[in-house]
């Protein structure tokens, strides 16, 4: 297996989050950039052309499901897998993510065997 | 009258070679058939061996098949048992990354506010909590007092007594409390947990949580480590940052003068 590193965009406006993604996926040899809300998530999907969005639903300036929806509706950003991280578990609020264009979610505290299983399979890995 | 006596022996002579030649023939098919007898004979000894043979080969390999099967049924266990291990070591994994990624927070800053944010951050993100209330003294020895809130209505604030009841029980003698997992005897304001915040043994506020996320049952073995170090980290670091504030204060008093 000679694979690239795959690229991580992570979304999320809390620090902790941020951080405890990155360490899950860093050992997981992943390239993992950040964003702090969906606004920005945007612009950098756009501009870096990441392999998957690992986005929080709740944040200030743009929430996650709009810029789900955004994302979605730009040539660029298309076909890019996004995962939802969010602290609803609920069958609205989960429907209401994929109704938006996510590819699969996990729910908060974030369960690294989970996220790692479910980013694998939205890479094809 | 000599001509039948010679037909009779010429009859005679007749019956007789044939009769030769007939004995001959089957003395030479006799002998073929003991001929062939003896190559089937001969084969079937050859097959019975092959057979044999077969027959000894077939059983070492029914013996290499249970050999084999047994090795297999064995290197099923060690993966299931590694599967298993590498479960844990991910748990741990996840689990030491989110006491790290708290006390890294919780020490990130001197200033109150952020520092608090830290705390609603990790309870939101590391315990799964949205239902949680942050409880200080205004003054040393005086009464406790709802600071910081998240999902707690203000009407609900007001009701909280952190003085009295469960509470008040944990916070006066600085024990964690994490209510057993049948919620026997829960009353309407009874938390999920209350962790006192203390340094040096003196108790200077308090988390109490009231609900979980709705998708997390209950409170996990990492969660009552997320306590242990709350209730020491986040106090000692809420304490720093009461006296950088003071400090500052004070510089900042000089500094006039």
């Amino acid at each position: 297996m000679n694979e690239s590193k795959k690229k991580i965009l992570l979304v999320d406006d809390s620090s902790t989050a941020l951080m405890i993604e990155k360490m899950l996926l860093g050992k997981a040899s992943y390239d993992v950039i950040t964003a702090r809300n969906g606004e920005e998530a945007v612009q950098k999907a756009i501009a870096e052309r990441p392999d998957l969005i690992l986005m929080d639903v709740v944040m200030p300036t743009m929430t996650g499901v709009q810029a789900c929806r955004v994302l979605r509706a730009h040539d660029a950003t298309r076909a890019t897998p996004i995962i939802l991280v969010t602290t609803r578990g609920e069958r609205e609020a989960v429907e209401e993510g994929f109704a938006s264009g996510c590819n699969d979610y996990v729910t908060k505290p974030i369960d690294g065997l989970e996220l790692l299983t479910k980013l694998r399979d939205q890479l094809g890995q | 009258m000599a001509a039948p006596k010679d037909t009779l022996g010429d009859y005679v002579r007749q019956v007789r070679e044939s009769t030769q030649r007939y004995a001959q023939d089957l003395l030479a098919e006799n002998e073929k058939l003991l001929a062939l007898a003896l190559t089937v004979h001969t084969e079937k000894t050859q097959l019975e061996e092959q057979v044999e043979t077969l027959r000894t080969q077939l059983e070492r390999h029914r013996a290499a098949e249970r050999t084999l099967a047994e090795e297999m049924s064995d290197m099923e266990s060690t993966r299931r048992e590694l599967s298993s291990r590498y479960l844990d070591v991910e748990q741990s994994n996840t689990n030491l990354a989110h006491l790290y990624v708290a006390s890294y927070g919780l020490h990130a800053s001197l200033e109150r506010d952020d520092v608090v944010r830290s705390i609603h951050e990790i309870l939101v993100n590391l315990v799964g909590s949205e239902d949680f209330a942050i409880v200080d003294r205004a003054s040393e020895g005086g009464p406790f007092t709802v600071t910081s809130s998240m999902g707690v209505s203000a009407e609900r604030c007001a009701r909280i007594r952190p003085d009295e009841g469960t509470i008040g029980d944990s916070l006066t003698r600085g024990v964690t409390y994490v209510r057993s997992l049948d919620g026997q005897g829960r009353g309407p304001e009874e938390p999920t947990a209350c962790i006192p915040l203390t340094v040096g043994g003196r108790v200077y506020g308090g988390i109490v949580v009231f609900g979980l996320l709705p998708h997390k049952p209950q409170l996990e073995a990492v969660d009552r480590e997320l306590f242990d170090l709350l209730a020491t980290h986040a106090a000692s670091a809420l304490y720093c940052c009461e006296l950088h504030a003071r400090v500052k204060l004070q510089v900042g008093r000089e500094a006039a003068q």
